[in-house]
């Protein structure tokens, strides 16, 4: 084989698929043609060690034009968020489990206790637990108004139970939006006081 | 402590709910003033009492009369009404231009 030194020799810029290189191939020279080289990576062949380094926190991924693309690292705490179709995802706040009333979907209100009062209603007239009532009003012997701390759909349905069987709790009709009239009657007709009555009230 | 009131010539007791009065800020009288406003009828005249009311003889005869310390409930606040759902949001938003 002829020597020339390496200075010499002219600078292939477009290789054609039938020329070829010469390769020390463990100190015999060996050629290949360019055709021949691989034309491409053998599947599971690239380790983490031979990508090229990144900001620590960031993701790959691909971007409008299918090209790789990095997901910026976001704050501690955010999540991964997707963007859609054609959109890269992106670390946002996580959305909060809200649970209150007040944010439920006017369809999902409707299915959930709007107002419950549990009170004793002779002797010391007192509320022993509520939600979404601000008072009630002993009126006189076994009548009472709820008043509810926000006001509910005027045609709301409130049903009463007082703690004996022998007592009927009647709700003033129509309803209103802020507030229930509550009566305990005997089975004899009269109106009485009673130790229990709990009240519950469904509406939008 | 509980408000007194006339209501068509019988004495009436409102009594808050420990809760309620637990998301109010200011004293007890601060917040019993508050739960009037919101409760009672604008304009009724009221009392804030300690007095001890639970020997109920002859409930139905009972008079609520006006003492020193007679109050009268005012309207609440528009913040207040809308907070409560006593007036839609376009309402207020109406009633603050």
């Amino acid at each position: 084989m002829a020597t020339k030194k390496i200075s010499a020799l002219t600078e292939l810029t477009t290789p054609a698929g039938t020329e070829e290189l010469i390769v020390n191939a463990g100190g015999t020279s060996k050629k290949i043609q360019i055709d021949n080289l691989p034309s491409s990576l053998a599947d599971n062949s690239v380790t983490l060690a031979k990508m090229a380094a990144g900001t620590d926190g960031n993701l790959i991924t691909y971007d409008a034009s299918g090209d790789p693309a990095y997901v910026t690292t976001g704050t501690s705490g955010q999540v991964l968020t997707s963007g859609g179709t054609g959109v890269a995802p992106t670390f946002q706040a996580a959305a909060g489990a809200d649970t209150s009333l007040s944010n439920l979907s006017a369809t999902g209100e409707n299915k959930v206790c709007q107002a419950w009062v549990n009170f004793n209603g002779t002797g010391t007239v007192a509320i022993r637990d509520s939600h979404n009532c601000s008072s009630i009003t002993d009126h006189s012997t076994g009548n009472w108004t709820v008043v509810y701390t926000n006001a509910i759909g005027a045609n709301n349905c409130v049903n009463g139970y007082c703690k004996a069987s022998a007592y009927l709790c009647q709700i003033d009709q129509p309803t209103t939006a802020n507030t229930a009239n509550v009566r305990a009657i005997h089975n004899d007709g009269t109106v009485m006081d009673v130790d229990y009555v709990s009240i519950i009230v469904f509406g939008d | 402590m509980n408000i007194i009131y006339d209501n068509n010539g019988t004495l009436a007791q409102l009594i808050p709910a420990p809760k309620f009065l637990e998301t109010l800020e200011g004293t007890l009288e601060e917040k019993l003033i508050h739960i009037a406003n919101k409760d009672l009828p604008t304009g009724t005249a009221y009392e804030i009492t300690s007095e001890d009311l639970s020997d109920r003889s002859f409930r139905n005869a009972w008079r609520y009369t006006a003492g020193d310390t007679e109050r009268t409930s005012d309207d609440l606040s528009l913040d207040d009404q809308l907070k409560y759902n006593h007036i839609s949001q376009e309402e207020f938003d109406n009633a603050s231009v």
